[in-house]
């Protein structure tokens, strides 16, 4: 019986005894390369910043983009309402004075602004 | 005039309460005659064409020192016109001539540099900014 219990001491000594090494190589083995993993993560990690960011981007672009566009809606919605241009442009009209010149505007229009000018 | 001509127009001349009278200046020879020429035979066919050219005329200022028959034909159909009738206008002696009277009519006004403005009887000389047209002509509206 002590010779059983002599055995099964040694074999848990033999078992907890560090000449294990190779397991620690094992263990630290995977260190390094789980560091590495770790880089390339860090080094994927950019990649996926700049691209996660880049969706973003184009996002954000987006929306100012659609920003802008409502924007550019907005005042073209607001330049429809002042539907007078048209009616005050229908007002103007182009002609010849008497003496032959030419005339934009009404023609009792209360002031009237002669613009001698050379096109050069 | 152009720089300050669109915002004149449409804060007075849309509105009913001014109207714009261009007159030409002949003062820089054979593309002043010309410039003025084209516009003429334009004005003959379609006076809002007219204003469009005037408009692109002044806009290409530049390009009017060099300026052909050709470039003018083409700046004429540009604006609508016929081909055919405004080269005939511009080759008649008959538009040159009007050109020309309106050129010695405002000299016989004492107009000699250019630009210059009569606001119903108002005159000032120089391209000037709005701020001034608009001065002038509240001040001349009754």
């Amino acid at each position: 019986m002590r010779i059983l219990i002599i055995i099964f001491l040694v074999a848990v000594i033999a078992a907890c005894n560090p000449s294990a090494p190779p397991d620690a190589a094992n263990v630290l083995e995977p260190g390094p390369s789980a560091t590495a993993t770790s880089d390339s993560a860090v080094a994927a990690a950019p990649t996926g910043a700049a691209n996660t960011p880049l969706p973003a981007e184009p996002t954000a672009t987006v929306a100012v983009g659609d920003a802008e566009p409502s924007a550019t809606a907005t005042t073209a919605a607001a330049s429809p309402t002042p539907t007078t241009a048209p009616t005050e442009a229908a007002v103007a009209t182009a002609g010849r004075t008497a003496d032959g010149a030419y005339f934009l505007g009404r023609t009792d229009a209360p002031v009237t602004i002669i613009d001698y000018s050379d096109f050069l | 005039m152009l720089g300050t001509e669109p915002q004149v127009i449409e804060a007075y001349v849309e509105t009913g309460e001014a109207r714009i009278v261009f007159w030409p200046v002949l003062n820089h020879g054979d593309p002043s005659v010309f410039s003025a020429l084209a516009a003429e035979c334009v004005a003959r066919q379609d006076m809002d064409a007219f204003w469009a050219l005037h408009h692109d005329l002044f806009e290409n200022q530049n390009e009017l020192w060099r300026a052909n028959r050709d470039y003018f034909v083409q700046a004429a159909v540009d604006v609508g016109a016929d081909r055919a009738a405004f080269e005939q206008c511009y080759d008649s002696q008959e538009a040159l001539e009007h050109v020309l009277e309106l050129d010695l009519e405002r000299r016989a006004r004492g107009i000699f540099g250019q630009p210059v403005f009569d606001v119903n009887g108002t005159v000032f000389f120089g391209a000037q900014p709005f701020a001034t047209f608009s001065q002038v002509i509240e001040q001349a509206a009754p």
